[in-house]
């Protein structure tokens, strides 16, 4: 207990004058929140009978989020954005903007992200090869959640057009993604005979570049003293050519007989929609 | 009047010690139990789905060769008998407890040194009647590392077994797989398992009618 009045007393002593200072820096423009959902429509896979994640990433569920914006002197300004998808996986991302007139500018930011891996990746291997099986060694084991993590730069400019109480403004970035490495461990029984085996998937960096273009619909709904309430509507999209490829260690009967091998999967063009409406207050 | 306080101390001190003797009666659950496989028993299993189940048919498909091996104590050192008597302390007026719900362990005496298998009907044209066929089997214990998709070797095998801890009951069964297609229509094995004490439990399957 008197650790945390401590911790608490530090705390106010070290945040409070850093926020105080930092004010002096840095002013408030804008807090949102919103509700919105997500959608990926990925191009037509070639056909190849190697397991592909991308196919297994789950991408259509809802979100909500936040959104800081704090103007750093006449011409410079950042924002934060955290997504918080239902299925408890998130998107962060950060953004520098340089207005080189009061509507328009340039941004530079970046992302972290992740996704769930569904299981649906245990339909694939319940056929795969014809005649085997998914092997499940105990079902009382909890099953490990499998994300799918990415990180990228971008940077672009923006257009931002007022028409009484509506703002539109929209925005194009290009940038680059990784992935971080990640594994997922299978285990298959072939029905009417002895053999089994256990594949390990062990999915590579890759690399892919990205164009994401947004689009913002805002109106404002009343002032306060010298703050607007509003509504917007935001569409973001991120266009990219990618692929998930992996090391793939296979082992039939037991541990010790084991095969390894590189899958290079085809790159695909993925489109990620994300449309959200929220509540904003302008300062 | 004397007399009843002299019944009475002398009545305390007997309860005190009579006290003391059910403490030396209760047993307690630090339960360690010495056993040696002295014996084994052999089924046939099915292997055709994703889980082996205990099975009495003897036909077998060819790739799905497959049987049980129990080995287990026959003497009666797991006996509860045997625990509480050996808890039972000389001269206590109170017979010890009998535990019945404790957590036993049972620790092996004797080590196994090796598992080895031997063909009792030719396998194919090259495998005869006799040879050794120990490094065509697969295994897996019962109940040790439930998380794990592949088999053993025999050699993992015998190193696991000597390693394992035997709970509530002092057997094992071990599940042994042939990996290789065999060519004949009747098979059946003969399992040597050598002990540390320089005996060998033999065990012959039964016989195995294969089905394509």
């Amino acid at each position: 207990m008197k650790l945390k009045k401590s911790m608490a007393t530090l705390c106010l002593l070290v945040v409070l004058p850093t926020v105080l200072e930092a004010q002096r820096f840095f002013q408030f423009n804008k807090v949102a929140y919103w509700y919105g959902h997500n959608r990926a429509w990925h191009e037509r896979k070639a056909q190849t009978s190697d397991f592909d994640f991308l196919d297994h990433i789950s991408t259509n569920n809802s979100h909500f989020g936040l959104m800081l914006s704090l103007g750093l002197g006449n011409n410079f300004s950042v924002d934060f954005r955290g997504y918080r998808f239902e299925n408890t996986s998130y998107h962060i991302k950060g953004n520098l903007l340089y207005h080189l007139k009061p509507n328009l500018g340039f941004l530079a930011g970046g992302f972290t992200s992740n996704q769930l891996v569904s299981n649906s990746y245990k339909d694939f291997f319940n056929n795969y090869p014809s005649g085997y099986i998914l092997f499940t060694p105990n079902q009382y084991i909890p099953e490990p959640i499998i994300r799918y993590s990415h990180w990228g730069l971008y940077g672009g400019s923006y257009l931002e057009l007022r028409w009484g109480r509506a703002t539109l403004l929209g925005s194009l970035c290009v940038g680059a993604s990784q992935n971080v490495p990640f594994t997922i461990l299978v285990g298959q029984k072939k029905l009417n005979s002895n053999i089994r085996r256990e594949l390990e998937y062990n999915a590579n960096r890759n690399l892919f570049l990205f164009v994401m273009p947004e689009i913002t619909l805002g109106i404002d709904i009343f002032e306060l003293e010298s703050s607007t309430f509003g509504l917007e509507i935001t569409c973001n999209a991120m266009v990219s050519n990618k692929s998930i490829s992996y090391e793939l260690t296979e082992r039939v009967w037991t541990a010790s007989n084991t095969e390894g091998q590189s899958i290079d999967i085809p790159s695909r063009i993925v489109t990620d929609l994300r449309y959200d409406v929220s509540i904003f207050w302008k300062f | 009047m004397k007399i009843i306080k002299l019944a009475i101390r002398s009545l305390a001190i007997l309860m005190v010690f009579a006290g003391l003797s059910i403490f030396y009666g209760c047993p307690g659950c630090e339960f360690e139990m010495p056993i040696s496989i002295n014996s084994a028993s052999v089924t046939l299993i099915d292997n055709t789905g994703e889980k082996p189940t205990q099975s009495s048919s003897e036909f077998q498909p060819r790739e799905a060769i497959a049987f049980r091996v129990t080995l287990y104590d026959t003497t009666d050192y797991y006996d509860y008998d045997y625990y509480a008597n050996s808890k039972a302390k000389p001269f206590s007026p109170i017979q010890a407890a009998y535990a019945l719900s404790c957590n036993e362990t049972y620790v092996l005496q004797t080590r196994l040194e090796s598992i080895r298998i031997f063909a009792l009907q030719d396998l194919t044209d090259e495998i005869k009647t006799t040879d050794e066929v120990t490094d065509l089997f697969v295994a897996e214990i019962d109940n040790y590392n439930t998380s794990n998709t592949l088999y053993y070797t025999l050699d993992k095998v015998v190193d696991a077994l000597n390693s394992f801890d035997f709970y509530w009951q002092p057997r094992i069964s071990i599940d042994f797989f042939l990996t290789q297609e065999p060519s004949s229509s009747s098979l059946s094995f003969e399992l040597h398992f050598l002990l540390d004490n320089g005996k060998t439990l033999i065990v012959p399957t039964p016989n195995i009618i294969v089905i394509s």
